[in-house]
């Protein structure tokens, strides 16, 4: 959508495009990341912040030369991964991980997490994965 | 006559002729809401104002105002397949990944209202045109982005480039679709009612004892609310906006303008218990100086979602001490574009 990047929710067609709500990230996805350059990363998890308006992950990466880097990793606003069934325990320090994501245009090890998967490909807390999950409780 | 008071005046006739509109909007009731200790209708509780419902009809729907009970439970068939599509196929690499997955937002759906968009009037279900002055600031503001934007990209070059949303001072009233955090709660005392939005953590103190809006000179992020009794509806006067928050079509059209200064612009809510878990939620935008005529919104706040159901749902929204790292990101993002930029 222009100027922003949006990720559309919605419209298969005909009247389902009447909600197509088009959602845009809170925070300027524009200014930040450089549409350009998607990057794939594994890591392990080393640290997550649970802080507004969204929280950050830090991936431990190992380069092809061997080498060690520490990105950081924007993910979503912790108010919505608690509802999602995310909490302090869901990831453990060293769970290995692969994130789909664009490049900080700052040149900083930085992206943000367009989408977090498991090395085998399950993305993250499907639904009923977690049974405290408000979803599976309907 | 100038160009102003034939706008003035043509705005004058359309209120004339909407104001019957809007106000037929609320649904028929005769659900009677409990009432508080001191006698007033009880709206306390924990509510969303998620919906599908689009806040602009599609043109493709024509004059079709609301959809019929067969064509909305076809509607919900196919959003939840195409929600369970969404967010529990595998994720391919070889895709664009987006900004955010479904996993992140996938809480915050909610509902269709049966009307084929939030705007209910003008008849249309499409914002109302602009005024002259509105296009001349809108054009002033793109041009603004414009000579900051190197090819495809606009340059942030000061926190002030920033909107005060993305600042994390606070959103513009009326709320209405955004990503996540859609949970409000009503809470009431003899002479006050108090709105608090989850996100940003907004509060509005409404008094209801009568007293006049502050001063003129006085400008609010979230306006100045006054509020009284219409039978069992909560009508809420709101003025005294400020220019620096920006209200307008963002998430409307999605061309990715921050929308029109506020400062003139009133507001009248109209909040209406109408069943034992749905407030009708009713809004009239004025502006003269913005819109060729008033318009109104219908958005149902819903008590029965399970993502928002006490008072604890709304979880703290510190957001300005979590965004350090999106401003130093924007900001150093910007300074390394302009410095890769060929020297003329």
């Amino acid at each position: 959508m222009g100027k922003r990047l949006s990720v559309v929710i919605g419209g298969v067609g005909g009247l389902l495009m009447a909600f197509a709500a088009p959602v845009v990230a809170h925070h300027a996805f524009s200014a930040e990341y450089d549409s350009t350059k998607p990057i794939t990363l594994r890591g392990t998890v080393k640290k997550m912040e649970w802080i507004n308006p969204h929280s950050w992950m830090t991936l431990e990466v190992k380069s092809a030369d061997g080498k060690v880097e520490a990105w950081e990793i924007e993910t979503g606003a912790p108010n919505s991964m608690f509802r999602r069934g995310f909490n302090r325990d869901s990831l453990p320090i060293g769970t290995e991980l692969v994130v789909h994501g664009y490049q900080a245009k700052s040149g900083k090890n930085r992206a943000n997490g367009g989408s977090v998967t498991f090395p085998d490909g399950r993305t993250l807390f499907l639904g009923g994965s977690n049974p405290d999950d408000p979803e599976n409780k309907k | 006559m100038s160009s102003r008071l034939i706008v003035i005046g043509a705005y004058l006739v359309a209120v004339m002729i909407s104001v019957p509109a809007a106000g037929q909007q609320v649904s028929a009731t005769n659900w009677a809401p409990s009432r508080t200790a001191w006698g007033d209708p009880d709206l306390q509780g924990v509510y969303t104002f998620a919906t599908q419902t689009p806040v602009e009809r599609p043109t493709e729907l024509g004059g079709k105002a609301v959809y019929t009970q067969a064509e909305l439970a076809d509607l919900g068939k196919r959003a939840e397949a195409a929600r369970k599509a969404r967010e529990e196929a595998p994720v391919d690499p070889a895709k664009p990944p987006g900004g955010y997955d479904a996993v992140w937002t996938a809480s915050e759906r909610g509902r269709l209202t049966g009307h084929t968009s939030l705007i209910v009037d003008p008849e249309d279900g499409r914002m109302p045109g602009l005024t002259p002055r509105a296009q001349k600031i809108r054009a002033d503001i793109e041009a603004d982005e414009a000579a900051r934007t190197i090819g495809k990209e606009i340059i942030y070059n000061t926190w002030a480039d920033h909107s005060l949303y993305t600042r994390c001072f606070a959103r513009p009233i009326p709320r209405l679709g955004q990503a996540y955090n859609h949970g409000v709660q009503i809470l009431q005392m003899p002479g006050y009612v108090v709105i608090h939005y989850e996100s940003m953590h907004d509060v509005r103190i409404i008094p209801l004892d009568g007293r006049p809006h502050v001063d003129q000179n006085i400008r609010l992020l979230n306006g100045d609310s006054r509020g009284r009794w219409d039978g069992n509806t909560l009508v809420v006067d709101s003025t005294n906006f400020s220019n620096t928050q920006r209200f307008g079509p963002t998430w409307l059209n999605g061309d990715g303008w921050d929308g029109l200064p506020q400062g003139n612009m009133r507001y009248t809510e109209r909040f209406t218990k109408v069943d034992a878990n749905t407030i009708e939620y009713v809004i009239t935008v004025e502006d003269p100086t913005m819109y060729t005529r008033l318009w109104t919104i219908v958005l149902p706040w819903k008590a029965d979602d399970p993502n928002y159901q006490h008072p604890e749902d709304l979880y703290e929204f510190a957001c300005h001490e979590g965004n350090y790292r999106m401003m130093e990101d924007a900001l150093i993002g910007s300074r390394a574009l302009k410095q890769a930029q060929p020297a003329k």
